[in-house]
């Protein structure tokens, strides 16, 4: 085994000159010998391999050294009148100096090549290199980001949510402790100078306590379904179901949100039954016209369009006549709390409602194999349209149905 | 006081709205709503209520610009209702001329105390003789005097800028930029540590018990209050 050390030794300029020394010196001594057998030419030729050999491993100083002792040992042992400087021949004269010369240029070009195929691999390691730290730079970077985007999205959710639990808790509040006061004893703070709630406002007191803590409980089911369903805990019940039923389930539950709004229902005939959960799908409709609801002005009329595609799958769409959907945000609205907020200077103003709905229903449409999106509208040039398509039947369902 | 006092409450949650509007009705103030800033300055020029109840964040314009809308054209008290999470919000409307705040969720009473409080001191503002009397304090800036619990204080000039400020702002929230503003000038603004050594002195000077001060409050992240009142 050659250690580092030699090997680096080995590569070192000097050596080539010793080499090159060397290598001329025994090149003649085992061919001076046999030189009556041997033409000049392949003499030549053998000195010209030791000048590549030395240039490739040590450049083309060293080369240039044996270019110059092979073109001497040649002249004096090998080109005839052997044992002197001379030559009578002029045809050796020519051989003489083709050797010469084409030992010199070989010597450099293999030394040059050599010299560049290290460049190269030396620009190549340096680029590696390059690459490296820029990949990890970037990895870093983004780990960064995504971190400080996760941060950015977990205080996001905090904030909706203390905003969806804290709104009606401060209705109810101040209506229970308006309550406590009227019922205080007379002679509290202010309490001679109140007229009392009366009958009435005792009453609106506690309507008012009635619907928030619906509305709280609203919030805290919503919460969990979209927990269960992002849990993959939600599978579907699938049984035989007709399109009209879906939409009429979900239009009956949406019957406060929707208020008097006309909505237009078109459902072609002869649509196929599908095998859905239909309480889910129902709850994933109500959610798309609950939205719809909420961004389109009182009073303009909705659409709820279904439809067959190939007998494959059935789509689902609702629309709306309101600002629409700003495309840069169409992956967005089915994310966990996102509303299409309004910021002002005052921070954060939400429109009512809790964010979830979407989200509830894109759940449930991905667990049912479909797939959501938001639109431009089909008909109109002004609203929003979300759809979903679902397969008609799921086709894993022997599979499936042994984990129900 | 005869007539009811009238008030605006300005929120977009229409059910708050419907809780202040019996609560405060109960109480003989007159109540008005609106749901968002602009609605709330047309009912303002109609009706000139005596206090104004805003929520911060609403739409189209939220409680911080019409605290300054408001402020540009009148004195009457602005109480905010803020949640937690909007400090910064609510400092900035304190600093643009509001009065107080009461932190969501609230009890009624202590919405109640503090109308009660920032309406007394409205009419409070005109003193006889130059002289300021507030509970336990006596303000005479013509004699560069001020006297509690009938003894004089001694002070030194900025102490008596400082304390004759808040005696002149009692019951309000002021925040740190508004006493450094008013009593040091603008360039003093961003050095709260300032305020906080001259208010240790102060309560040294005037409260019964310095180390439980009842008199000048600290408001957390906020500022101070000053309650004359024994």
């Amino acid at each position: 085994m050659v250690s580092g050390r030699v090997r680096k030794a080995l590569a070192s300029r000097s050596t080539g000159y010793v080499i090159a020394l060397l290598g001329v010196i025994s090149l003649t001594i085992l061919l001076e010998p046999v030189h009556f057998q041997i033409s000049p030419t392949t003499v030549a030729l053998t000195f010209l391999m030791l000048v590549v050999l030395i240039a490739t491993f040590w450049g083309s100083l060293p080369a240039l050294v044996s270019s110059v002792l092979a073109m001497l040992s040649f002249n004096y042992f090998f080109l005839p009148p052997v044992r002197t400087w001379t030559i009578s021949d002029p045809e050796n004269w020519v051989a003489w100096f083709v050797f010469t010369v084409t030992a010199v240029v070989t010597g450099q070009l293999s030394a040059s090549v050599k010299r560049r195929a290290l460049e190269a691999e030396a620009r190549s390691r340096e680029v590696e290199g390059l690459y490296e730290q820029l990949s990890e730079a970037f990895e870093l970077a983004s780990e960064t980001e995504a971190l400080r985007r996760s941060e950015r999205l977990k205080s996001a959710l905090l904030d909706a949510v203390s905003h969806d639990i804290r709104t009606p808790l401060t209705s109810i509040k101040a209506s229970v402790t308006t309550l406590l006061e009227d019922s205080a004893p007379t002679g509290s703070a202010g309490a001679e100078r109140s007229t009392g709630l009366g009958e009435d406002g005792r009453e609106e007191m506690l309507q008012i306590i009635d619907e928030e803590t619906d509305r709280l409980n609203r919030f805290v089911e919503s919460l969990i379904e979209l927990a269960k369903i992002q849990a993959g805990e939600i599978r579907p019940k699938r049984e035989s179901s007709t399109v009209g039923d879906i939409v009429a389930a979900a239009l009956s539950k949406a019957s406060k949100q929707l208020n008097d709004r006309s909505v237009k229902v078109l459902i072609p005939d002869g649509l196929p039954e599908i095998d859905v959960d239909s309480a889910l799908i129902s709850e994933a409709l109500f959610a798309l016209v609950e939205n719809a609801a909420k961004y389109s002005p009182a009073g303009e009329e909705l659409t709820i369009e279904a439809w067959s595609e190939n007998g494959k799958r059935i789509g689902f769409a609702v629309e709306d006549r309101g600002p629409g959907i700003d495309r840069a945000v169409r992956e967005k609205v089915f994310d966990k709390f996102y509303r299409a907020i309004h910021e002002s200077d005052a921070g954060v103003v939400y429109p009512k409602g809790t964010g979830l709905g979407l989200s509830i229903a894109k759940g449930i449409v991905e667990a049912h194999k479909g797939t959501i999106r938001a639109l431009d509208p089909a008909r109109g040039n002004r609203g929003a349209r979300v759809e979903f398509t679902l397969p008609i039947t799921d086709e894993q369902e022997p599979e499936n149905s042994g984990r129900r | 006081m005869n007539k009811s006092p009238k008030i605006l409450v300005v929120d977009d949650e229409p059910q708050l709205l419907r809780v202040l509007r019996r609560s405060l009705t109960a109480h003989r103030f007159d109540v008005r709503s609106a749901s968002e800033g602009e609605a709330a300055l047309e009912v303002f020029n109609d009706w000139s209520p005596d206090l104004v109840i805003t929520d911060l964040s609403m739409p189209v314009m939220d409680g911080l610009t019409l605290c300054r809308e408001l402020r540009r054209v009148s004195k009457l008290p602005i109480i905010v209702l803020s949640v937690k999470g909007e400090e910064r919000t609510k400092v900035e409307a304190l600093d643009a001329g509001a009065d107080d705040y009461v932190t969501k969720p609230f009890g009624i009473d202590e919405l109640l105390a503090r109308v009660r409080a920032a309406l007394r001191r409205a009419p409070a503002e005109d003193s006889a003789h130059g002289i300021l009397t507030a509970g336990d304090f006596e303000l005479d800036k013509a004699a560069y005097r001020i006297s509690v619990r009938g003894k004089e204080v001694h002070l030194t000039p900025k102490e008596f800028e400082l304390l004759s400020f808040l005696i002149e702002n009692r019951g309000r929230v002021l925040t740190h930029r508004t006493l450094l503003a008013a009593v040091w000038g603008g360039d003093f603004v961003l050095q709260p540590e300032y305020l906080r050594v001259f208010i240790g002195n102060l309560r040294k000077k005037i409260e019964l018990d310095p180390s439980n001060p009842k008199h000048i409050t600290t408001e957390p992240w906020v500022g101070y209050r000053f309650d004359p009142s024994s």
